[in-house]
């Protein structure tokens, strides 16, 4: 992908107004291009300038000029002598009007709107400027709670706008944590925040980083166990100096885990799945290398590997310590699929490699199964278990076929060409046809949301389909609840909260970015 | 840069709520709400802090004006910044300045740039200022509002008579354009810095 291409839609990026896939397309970019990062953190650096320009007043006696020039006397006649044209679109009600003695009042128009927004309001919309009432730290009831962030860029819980906490307004990433309780973000002072389901800020932190004038967050992750969070920062007039950082919930501050410059950073950071060990992959001047670094482990060095051709995916084994899988490919020997443990030395053993003539062209990885999907060039779909090896056959698409695993390992979902299919131990069938956008899977695997001829529909795994009223166009965000219960959906022109059944409520804000639910214990 | 200037949030929404909700407002706490935003946000398109006072006089008088005549569906915050744009945009025009391409201040020409350290003799702002100045004039108020207002594209769009797929590309070429003035004003010439070759 060009540089040029990317440029063209960093603004939009930048403003989280990109649909999904184009989102993804610029992701995969930065993550390997030290220049458009550089151009990105001075998008940021130049906003911020922007925003905290100091405001001059106006001249003190410019108030007087206004409401002493003849102009303005003219006005009040004219609405002396003119009938007020506004019709109220609701019977009006009783409503309060409180004049102080010296005021004109402009009532009429504003006491239309009022009444509209009393109409709009019992109609079970919950109005944009409804929620910028005055807000308080919400003490959110056991269960799950959407965040959202709305088109003023604020973050809502549940609707409520939350200006209790002094983060501010946050900018990207956000990661929530693996227990749904705490959201990471960015705020515009460039700090690192941990929030709270309740809204509260529990971590605050300034990052290290090499250079002061230009910055970027790459990345953020919270640990398995939810206690700990990876900060990953890109500086330097060329964004190219990284430095991965730890901040722990139970201390202030955070620590330098590892520092290294590198033209193009290939995988950010993973946890293993015990919360011991960081991986990720950059190119160094020998070539592509993997890098895994010990978390709770002042000073120990990182286990630094090279691997062969282009890497993929990285992800690590379920139920191991200290095992890496990930996918490379190269010219030469087509797609390989390797598993590295770490123990005193490294040992890196293949466990798949493409058939003659052809490569694999999309993967997906399960954390959970350990199991690769493989959509080969030639259209085949399989499975590569790890660390065995063994290949299963699955379906038959075609070569951009795009794949998503069910969270229980048990599904595969297939997008080809427009149409969903599901595969699993009962064969492949078509479910959906005119898809636009990756379908989303319900936690429990059971069911899956996905944007079908511009309407939202719940798919269910042993057969059924709800088609909910729910217009979005192309794209849209998607998020199921950790419980399952309830789909959020950013649409175009509303957010809705729906279950399989139907749609429980809808706000005329459609926010920006993706929702998260936060679950309150 | 949550609150500032008397409640108003980041995206201005906050305002524009509780002047919508309330039926009390009169012209002049509109006045007394609106006047340092559209007061800077005029002085940023013209550049010229005693026309600016003019033009936000204007502004206000067309606002009230208008205001009895309009319907219950008004957004008060994008209405009135709409008319400070086109009373902005009218007195441009009128200074014979071609709105639609980049302008300098004939006035203030930047002879102080040469200097080592630019930042040292004129200061953040006044690089904002004349980075602002040298772009497009429609770019510059997409920006402005976007940034320093925080309209979301949706008013954006309302504000500047607009599609929202427009303001996209606005503000990309507003971001664009502002970063290369800044960075050169930044560096001490007074080109914008040339494009890195890119891959």
């Amino acid at each position: 992908m060009k540089c040029e291409w990317v440029e063209e839609h960093l603004s939009a990026y930048h403003d989280r107004v990109l649909d999904p896939a184009t989102t993804d397309q610029v992701e995969h970019h930065l993550l390997g291009c030290g220049n458009c990062r550089a151009w990105l953190a001075d998008y940021e650096r130049l906003d911020n300038v922007l925003a905290t320009m100091p405001r001059e007043q106006p001249r003190p006696e410019l108030r007087a000029r206004i409401f002493a020039s003849p102009e303005f006397h003219e006005i009040l006649h004219a609405r002396a002598a003119v009938p007020p044209p506004v019709k109220p679109l609701v019977p009006a009600v009783p409503h309060p009007v409180h004049r102080a003695p010296s005021s004109i009042h402009v009532t009429r128009a504003l006491v239309g709107v009022a009444i509209l927004m009393i109409a709009l309001a019992s109609a079970s919309f919950v109005l944009r400027s409804l929620a910028a009432q005055p807000a308080v730290c919400p003490n959110p009831a056991a269960g799950d709670h959407l965040l959202t962030r709305a088109a003023d860029g604020s973050l809502l819980l549940d609707g409520q706008r939350l200006t209790c906490a002094p983060h501010a307004v946050p900018t990207a990433p956000f990661a929530l944590s693996p227990n749904g309780q705490w959201v990471a973000f960015v705020n515009q002072a460039g700090d690192v925040v941990a929030m709270h389901a309740n809204g509260r800020a529990a971590l605050t932190i300034r990052p290290h980083t090499a250079s002061a004038q230009f910055t970027h967050i790459a990345a953020l992750s919270w640990s398995p166990g939810s206690d700990q969070l990876m900060t990953l920062t890109s500086s330097g007039a060329d964004a190219s100096a990284f430095q991965v950082e730890i901040s722990s919930l139970a201390s202030t501050g955070s620590r330098i885990l590892d520092s290294f410059t590198t033209d193009a950073l290939l995988a950010a950071p993973r946890w293993s799945p015990d919360g011991v060990f960081l991986a990720y992959a950059l190119t160094t001047a020998n070539g592509a290398t993997i890098r895994a670094v010990r978390v709770n482990q002042n000073g120990s060095l990182p286990v630094q590997f090279p691997i062969i051709g282009t890497l993929g995916d990285l992800a690590w084994l379920p139920g191991t310590a200290d095992t890496l899988t990930y996918a490379t490919e190269s010219p030469a020997t087509g797609t390989s699929i390797t598993i590295a443990q770490m123990s005193s030395r490294v040992v890196v053993e293949p466990i798949y490699q493409s058939p003659a003539a052809l490569t694999v062209t999309m993967t997906d990885y399960n954390a959970l199964t350990g199991a690769w999907a493989l959509t080969l060039s030639d259209g085949t779909i399989a499975s590569v278990a790890t660390p065995t090896g063994i290949v299963n056959p699955l379906a038959q698409l075609d070569a951009s076929t795009q794949l998503f695993w069910s969270p229980d390992g048990t599904t595969l979902a297939a997008l080809s060409q427009g149409s969903l299919w599901l595969i699993s131990s009962n064969g492949a069938h078509p479910v959906a046809t005119n898809v636009t956008g990756d379908p989303v899977w319900n936690p429990s695997g059971t069911a899956l949301a996905v944007v079908s001829a511009g309407t939202v529909r719940v798919i269910q795994v042993t057969g059924g389909m709800v088609a909910l009223p729910i217009t979005v166009g192309s794209s849209a965000h998607i998020a199921w609840s950790a419980d399952g219960q309830h789909l959020a959906v950013l649409g175009q022109d509303h957010t809705f909260i729906a279950t399989a059944a139907g749609v429980l409520s809808a706000t005329n804000d459609p926010g920006v970015g993706a929702p998260l639910w936060m679950v309150e214990p | 840069m949550e609150q500032r200037d008397g409640g108003h949030d980041r995206r201005g929404n906050r305002r524009m709520a509780m002047v919508e909700l309330e039926s009390t407002w009169s012209f002049e706490r509109i006045y007394d709400e609106f006047k340092t935003p559209i007061f800077n946000y005029i002085y940023h398109l013209v550049g010229d802090r005693e026309q600016a006072d003019d033009l936000t006089q204007d502004t206000f008088l067309k606002a009230f004006k208008a205001l009895p005549k309009m319907d219950a569906s008004l957004k008060l915050s994008a209405w009135l910044y709409r008319i400070a744009t086109n009373t902005a945009y009218d007195a441009l025009r009128r200074r014979k300045l071609i709105v639609w391409l980049p302008w300098q201040d004939l006035d203030h020409e930047p002879a102080d740039l040469e200097s080592p350290d630019p930042q040292e003799t004129i200061g953040t702002t006044e690089l904002v200022r004349q980075a602002l100045r040298r772009m497009p004039a429609t770019y510059r108020a997409a920006l402005l509002l976007y940034t320093q207002e925080g309209f979301s594209y949706a008013e954006i769009a309302q504000t500047l008579n607009i599609a929202e797929s427009g303001v996209k590309m606005y503000l990309s070429r507003a971001r664009q354009a502002f970063r290369e003035h800044y960075r050169a004003l930044e560096a001490g010439t007074s080109q914008p810095v040339k494009k890195p070759s890119r891959s």
